[in-house]
């Protein structure tokens, strides 16, 4: 049941849209001719290719409102051609520098970006190269100080010493000076001498493991490990 | 088409009328038409397979090639944070930072790879390969490497392996500049210029991958402790990079910068030569007595900085954690003992702070005395004697103290031992501090205040026990002790540690009565008026302190040993311009000998080192005589 009525429908409804296309097609075909009309003798001109002598002869061909359009537009361009042109003339070429100012600009502008821009990636390449080379100077630097710094430890310092043969100096005698002016010696003066063989370090200052082999100097300093 | 334009106008100048035009028209026409047709199909063709690839491209795969190409020119850079130094209190640096480089090879792809190009290098074989790697290595790095190893290494299947995870990255440019095919990655290396010395307290931190990116992250110690402080913020940032290259950035590129956010500098009130000299002395001292451990720490008598902060045996933290080299605890913080004799000092400040005594009272000793349900005696034999209380502390009478506690009452006493700082942590600074154990009053028996009064029945770490010694050599006022002197923050503002508001713990007076008192402890005197600690004393200088033996705890039968002791010393430098104190203790001496089971004779070796490194003022007057034994009557 439902089946046929959907065919039924659309009959109804084109019945409809055939009586409406005429009614607005009028309308349309009489402009569209007009148009098409002149649009196609100009066309046809194009296409004969020999615009001066047909169009004459054209015009011979054309109706009298036709002619008389054509007249008139002659006419219209005629009278914006002449008129305007000797006011206009002083400020065209105001207009012309300003025109001429602006691609100037625009052109300056472009290479001057397209130079920055080329120069800013050049400079990364240098940016790089100096980076580089900042990262291994620093990278000299830590090596460096880490050599000061084991070097100047506590524990190579007082290895160092004891390879020197010095010992600790025990209980020191004082001098003191008092409000007379006398001077008493407190405590027994006496040479240091080594109490005990040197202790076993607490730990032997190491040759560090990033110490490169150039540098070796630095850990063969240290001996009495 | 060039035989027909010349006869193009040869037909129009010839033909004009319409129909020859037309006809020849249609002449052209007849061969172009097809062509025009096809042409246009072609082109419309060409057209739709171009717009039909545009939507491919811009619609289905713009997701994908956009991703690919912005993974072929973005690169995310990391900005690793340098982890803030620690230093001394004279800026003698104990830990920094190094850039180091972990070399790492691919032995399974390089294989491969040197055999697919074995065009390239005609006659050398991957063993021979190999062998020139491991030659250059083990010329370059010496014993850091070993020959032999590197080359298994190398020579195996494995996919990946490190060949050294240690080298100065200008070693490693000439290895990897050498050999391609090695690979060198960013470490960052802790070093610890002091190796052992305060490496209890500064701790120690490695190379770890479980962050990204890697970082140095503490292990123990501070470095442990205060490793958010330390490490920082990593940052990254994204660029746009050269293609084979990504050290060139594009210009202008950066972008998601998250900058890197650099650690805080740690200083320490150490001093690394004193500590050094402690450190060694008190390591020679436990092996002299053939103790199981020591401790020792020096304060500043006025400030409550800690100068040096001991034990025996630290661990190297530029050694592999391995053999000998484990200790990596910081025992004086983390290890309470029972002090013995040395907590005698809360006893006598609670008596002469009473106004019940004064140092020249003289109190009957009996040879014993009943306590509750204790029986008290001394540690050596006497019969009834009339004793000072200056005697009563320096020969270290057990009996004599429980009298006294007697007259102080055990409220007073107990509020004394909290206003000493005992049973709570010092806020040092240090990771893993012990509070120490005070039985809390309300659970007191009769017997606990038989025993507490000499020491035994509480508990503290060597930092509480200098802390003691400090309050009454500053006057009465003690301030807890601290570690930190100040943190650097990155922007480089310094932030100083205050120092902590002083705790009256006794009057001015008291505390000055006692330090006097307490030079008696290093007297040298005939019987019996001889002192427990004449062998700290230091020529030149009036040195107060306090010996101690405890008894420890039997792990076997579960009751105070007759054998094991707990061996301590606090002393103060000097009575009569005070500036440091000195904790000692050492654990369980096995030589029984008595000039090994007494901790003076270090505290002696140690306020030597301390007079002549901080030139303190010699005085040439000494301690007056005590009596600590009235004559028999």
């Amino acid at each position: 049941m439902t089946a046929p009525a959907r065919r039924t429908a659309p009959p109804r409804t084109a019945p409809k849209t055939t009586k409406a296309a005429p009614r607005t097609g009028k309308d349309h075909e009489g402009t569209t001719t007009r148009k098409t009309t002149t649009r196609s003798a100009a066309a046809r001109g194009a296409v004969k290719a020999a615009p001066q002598p047909e169009r004459t002869e054209a015009a011979k061909a054309r109706s009298a409102a036709a002619e008389r359009a054509y007249a008139r537009r002659a006419q219209r361009t005629e009278r914006t051609m002449v008129g305007p042109k000797p006011e206009r003339k002083p400020g065209s070429a105001s207009r012309v520098t300003f025109v001429v100012l602006v691609m100037g600009l625009l052109i300056v502008g472009v290479v001057a970006s397209l130079w920055f821009s080329t120069q800013a990636t050049a400079d990364a390449y240098s940016l790089e190269q100096a980076k580089a080379k900042t990262q291994a100077l620093s990278q000299q630097v830590q090596l460096l100080q880490q050599q000061v710094a084991q070097a100047d430890s506590a524990p190579s310092l007082a290895a160092r010493a004891r390879a020197l043969g010095m010992v600790p100096a025990g209980d020191p005698a004082h001098l003191v000076v008092g409000t007379n002016g006398a001077v008493t010696v407190i405590g027994q003066p006496a040479a240091a001498t080594p109490t005990t063989p040197a202790p076993p370090q607490v730990t032997a200052p190491t040759g560090s493991a990033v110490t490169p082999p150039s540098t070796g100097s630095a850990s063969s300093a240290t001996p009495g490990r | 088409m060039p035989t027909q334009t010349p006869a193009r106008p040869r037909v129009r100048s010839s033909t004009p009328p319409p129909r020859p035009r037309r006809r020849k028209r249609g002449v052209v026409g007849a061969n172009s038409k097809p062509r025009l047709v096809i042409g246009r199909i072609v082109l419309v063709l060409a057209l739709v397979v171009a717009g039909l690839k545009l939507i491919d491209v811009q619609g289905f795969q713009a997701g994908a090639l956009s991703a690919q190409a912005q993974q072929q020119l973005q690169t995310p850079i990391p900005l690793p944070a340098n982890r803030g130094a620690i230093t001394d209190r004279n800026g003698t640096q104990l830990a920094f930072s190094v850039d180091i480089k972990a070399l790492y090879a691919q032995p399974a792809r390089m294989r491969k790879d040197w055999a697919a190009d074995a065009g390239l290098h005609p006659g050398v074989s991957y063993e021979q390969r190999t062998q020139d790697i491991v030659d250059l290595m083990t010329q370059l790095l010496g014993d850091q490497v070993d020959g032999p190893t590197l080359l298994n290494q190398l020579r195996s299947n494995a996919s990946f392996v490190y060949l050294d995870q240690q080298v100065t990255p200008g070693v490693a440019a000439q290895i990897t500049g050498q050999y391609a095919e090695i690979g060198a990655e960013d470490r960052s290396l802790r070093r610890y210029p002091e190796d052992s010395v305060g490496a209890n307290i500064v701790g120690l931190a490695n190379w770890r991958e479980d962050t990204v990116p890697g970082a140095v992250g503490g292990l123990t110690g501070l470095e442990s402790a205060m490793n958010a402080q330390l490490a920082g913020k990593a940052g990254s940032e994204m660029v746009d990079t050269e293609q084979g290259n990504n050290n060139v950035v594009i210009p202008g590129s950066e972008r998601n910068v998250q900058a890197a956010v650099n650690g805080e500098d740690v200083q320490l009130t150490i001093d690394t030569d004193t500590q050094y000299e402690v450190q060694q002395l008190l390591d020679e001292y436990v092996a002299k007595t053939r103790s199981v451990s020591g401790s020792a720490v020096v304060m500043d008598v006025h400030t409550g900085q800690v100068y040096a902060l001991a034990n025996n045996d630290t661990f190297n933290p530029n050694q592999p954690l391995t053999g000998t080299n484990t200790n990596t605890g910081d025992q004086a913080v983390t290890n309470p003992f029972e002090p013995g004799s040395v907590n005698k000092i809360v006893t006598m400040a609670a008596a002469l702070d009473a106004g019940v005594v004064t140092p020249d009272t003289v109190i009957d000793v009996p040879p014993s005395l009943h306590v509750a349900d204790r029986t008290i005696h001394d540690d050596w034999t006497h019969g009834d004697w009339k004793m000072t209380v200056a005697g009563v502390f320096a020969k270290s009478s057990n009996i004599g103290t429980d009298e006294l506690a007697q007259r102080v009452g055990p409220q007073n006493y107990y509020d004394l031992l909290m206003k000493m700082g005992l049973g709570a942590r010092t806020g040092v600074g240090l990771p893993g501090e012990s509070s120490g154990y005070v039985p809390a009053i309300k659970n007191w028996s009769g017997s606990t205040f038989a025993n507490l009064p000499f020491g035994q029945g509480l508990s503290e770490t060597v930092l509480q026990m200098a802390g003691m010694y400090q309050a009454i050599a500053n006057g009465g006022v003690r301030v807890s002790p601290r570690i930190i002197k100040s943190v650097t923050k990155p922007d480089g503002s310094v932030v100083t540690t205050p120092q902590p508001a002083g705790v009256r713990v006794v009057k001015q007076q008291t505390a000055d009565t006692l330090l006097n008192m307490m030079r008696g402890v290093t007297q040298k005197a005939a019987y019996p008026n001889d002192a427990t600690g004449p062998s700290a004393a230091l020529p030149g200088y009036q040195i107060a302190g306090k010996t101690g033996t405890a008894q420890e705890i039997d792990p076997a039968t579960h009751s105070y040993s007759d054998t094991m002791n707990t061996v301590t010393f606090a002393g103060i430098l000097s009575a009569e311009n005070p500036r440091f104190v000195v904790g000692i203790m050492l654990q369980n001496p096995a030589d029984h000998a008595e000039s090994a089971q007494t901790a003076a004779p270090l505290f002696h070796d140690i306020a030597a080192y301390l007079a002549q490194q901080y030139a303190l003022p010699a005085t040439s007057a000494t301690a007056p005589f005590m009596t600590f034994v009235e004559p028999q009557s």
